[in-house]
């Protein structure tokens, strides 16, 4: 009887501990299937979330900032007073670019937009969309405002060594960048071809009009590039040439041609409104990059062809306003050296001769005598982001009697700091 | 005098620096590809064991990351899964002036991890692109269940990623609805989790998935070295200038037999 009761008794604590455990299973599977539900939640948000992030990562920002100190050695070095022409300093501080780029990189298409934010206030630098050939990826198509193709025009000022262009590019391409469309075509990145068109009304380039002369609505831009490589020697060279093709459209009836004064009475061309000048030029490029103890480049281009400007009153008394045609040339080589991964030495040299064709002895215009600059400097890249350099410009201008009858005092120290991101 | 000031002091700094350079401290960093990170923190754990005065210290990121850091000099190595393109030699030959020197350091098979129940076993080359580009959406298009294909890939820094666009996809773009993965690590798990899943990654990551043939070849290591699997590429270290001094022996030392059999134990293939 003992035993049936001690049975029972083992039997019914057994139930009851089955009954708990069976509940615990339960409860304990439930939790499972909450768990495994959250995750699934989390996992779905994740899904979007990444979906977010990758759409996110297409928009690309960039930027850099560089402020100048510059200390000119010419006693009117800067003009720094707005209400005062007569107040000229010879050192300052400026910002010189406070660049943001913003791109959207949608794999095929691109959106870029920047803008630059200097002590002359806002403006617009590129406006632009490209898009890349989907089946071949041999050709790009740009259309908006966009840096012009020279190979110093395109390199970024960022990147640059010099502090500034060399003059013949500033002078040919102020501003940089003009409005319009361009195709390059790169098969197999065997050569890059860039043919581009553009309207004269951006910025700079509309500033090369003249009282006496529009630039045409159009001008054709070509630039052809290839690269060598040669890596076992550790060399590498660039070669590359560019094209401008271009008129402007006389506004008046008089040219003076290049190989005369500007003042000249004589030897005018005469012109009917509405004829069309050429502005037309050309160059040739080239780049070495050579491993040698640190790695160092050489870089060079020529530039020559026809440039027109405008002479006022002042410039032709005799005539009345005229166009003057230039036949000029220029020039630059610049040297970069790496000195340790933290330090990179550079010298430049670069010439601009604004009329190749006048007499030296006939020259009675300022502005075509020849302009020699001979640039060296040192830039540091210790801190991630930053470059500090330190450039000095000894500008040398032809002398001419009557004219400048010394070299005018006017070399140039500048102390950089740049932020790029 | 001030012209003369400023020329003086160009040339002493230069000179000074060109002092400094010749004394470099014995630091290698390395950075970039996540395919290569195991392989490369052997060779340094292995090679610092035996050499204590050097200091080598490998992060990943992925190749694009790795190659960035190179242009920007914050890294003496950039390991990378893929060649470096036209884009970023120019930005390297803008800083420093060098086309940079390429290594190939090891082989690699780049294998399609199915989940380990997915009936499929074998993918043609033309099927792994159509399912990465959109083209084939469902298993049962190519021999499997009636199931919907869910991609995952590697994000567009990683080398592993441009390659396999290059050389599977053949320069088309990935389908919308891919997955983009931090690290081959992450994409082995999710297939493993995913019985609809595929994905792609270096063999040397593949634990609890499985591997499908292409064109119906096996991704065993012969076929991989053979060249007979369709799928493989060189892993590549890459230096900004011809290597010198410390890091010269490093190099030399993992082109060498010791460290190309490292590359064995992680399971990649050797160069030599």
């Amino acid at each position: 009887m003992r035993l049936i009761k001690l049975i029972s008794i083992l039997l019914l604590i057994s139930l009851t501990f089955a009954f708990k455990l069976n509940a615990q299973e339960n409860e304990g599977n439930k939790e499972i299937e909450e768990v495994k539900s959250h995750v699934e939640s989390m996992d779905e948000n994740l899904t979007a979330l990444l979906g977010d992030v990758a759409g996110l990562k297409k928009i690309k920002i960039s930027g850099y900032l560089q402020i100048n100190f510059e200390k000119s050695e010419a006693s009117k070095g800067f003009f720094m007073n707005p209400y005062d022409s007569t107040d000229f300093v010879q050192a300052r501080f400026r910002v010189r670019r406070s660049r943001i780029k913003v791109a959207y990189d949608a794999g095929i298409t691109q959106f870029v937009v920047q803008g630059d934010f200097s002590n002359a206030g806002f403006e617009l630098k590129d406006a632009y969309l490209s898009l890349t050939c989907p089946w071949t990826k041999a050709w790009d198509f740009q259309a908006g405002v966009f840096n012009r193709p020279n190979y110093e025009v395109e390199y970024s000022s960022s990147q640059r060594e010099s502090m500034e262009r060399s003059l013949v590019v500033r002078t040919l391409y102020p501003g940089e960048r003009d409005l319009g469309i361009m195709a390059t075509i790169h098969p197999n990145d065997w050569f890059k071809l860039q043919l581009a068109g553009f309207n004269n009304t951006f910025q700079g380039t509309y500033k090369q009009n003249g009282p006496n002369f529009n630039n045409e609505p159009l001008y054709f831009m070509a630039r052809l590039t290839k690269e060598f490589a040669f890596q076992d020697l550790g060399l590498g060279l660039d070669l590359g040439a560019h094209l401008r093709y271009g008129n402007v459209v006389s506004n008046t009836n008089k040219l003076l041609e290049s190989d005369v004064a500007t003042k000249a009475a004589a030897d005018t061309v005469s012109l009917k409104k509405g004829d069309k000048v050429g502005r037309t030029w050309f160059g040739f490029e080239a780049q070495l990059f050579y491993d040698l103890f640190g790695g160092m480049k050489l870089m060079g281009e020529y530039i020559m062809g026809n440039d027109v400007n405008q002479l006022g009153t002042a410039g032709s008394k005799t005539n009345g306003p005229a166009i003057r045609k230039r036949s000029f040339n220029g020039f630059y080589v610049m040297l970069v050296k790496n000195i340790t991964e933290e330090f990179q030495f550079a010298v430049k040299y670069d010439s601009y001769n604004p009329n190749t064709k006048i007499d030296a002895s006939k020259i009675d215009n300022v502005n075509e005598l020849t302009v020699n600059t001979l640039g060296l400097g040192l830039h540091n890249y210790t801190f991630e982001n930053i470059r500090i350099s330190l450039w000095y410009d000894m500008i040398t201008t032809k002398t001419k009697t009557g004219l400048i009858e010394k070299d005018p005092i006017d070399n140039l120290l500048t102390v950089r700091f740049q932020y790029k991101f | 005098m001030f012209r003369k000031i400023i020329v003086l002091g160009l040339v002493s700094v230069f000179t000074l620096a060109s002092i400094s350079s010749l004394m470099g401290a014995e630091k290698i960093t390395v950075k970039g590809s996540d395919t290569m990170v195991i392989l490369a923190q052997r060779w340094a754990e292995r090679y610092m064991s035996k050499n204590g005065n050097i200091s080598i210290q490998v992060t990943g990121g992925g190749s694009g990351t790795g190659i960035t850091a190179l242009i920007n000099g914050t890294t003496d190595i950039c390991n990378a899964s893929r060649p470096m393109k036209q884009s970023e030699i120019k930005k390297l030959k803008e800083r420093f002036g060098t086309l940079g020197v390429e290594i190939p350091c090891a082989k690699d098979g780049l294998t399609v991890y199915l989940n380990q129940s997915n009936s499929v076993n074998n993918l043609s080359m033309q099927q792994l692109k159509d399912i990465y580009t959109g083209k084939i959406t469902n298993w049962n298009q190519v021999g499997g269940k009636n199931a919907k294909i869910m991609l995952y890939s590697r994000e567009n820094n990683s080398g592993t990623y441009v390659y396999f666009k290059d050389n599977v996809l053949k320069g088309a773009d990935y389908s919308p609805s891919c997955q983009n993965l931090p690290g081959t690590a992450a994409v082995v798990n999710a297939v493993a989790k995913d019985v609809n899943g595929i994905g792609y990654g270096g063999a040397a990551y593949a634990k609890g998935i499985k591997h499908s043939k292409v064109n119906g070849i096996e991704p065993t290591k012969e076929n991989i070295k053979n060249g007979s699997y369709p799928i493989s590429r060189y892993l590549y270290m890459y230096l900004r200038n011809k290597p010198t001094g410390a890091m010269k022996k490093y190099i030399d030392w993992i082109l060498g037999s010791e460290g190309q059999a490292i590359v064995n134990e992680i399971g990649y293939f050797p160069v030599k």
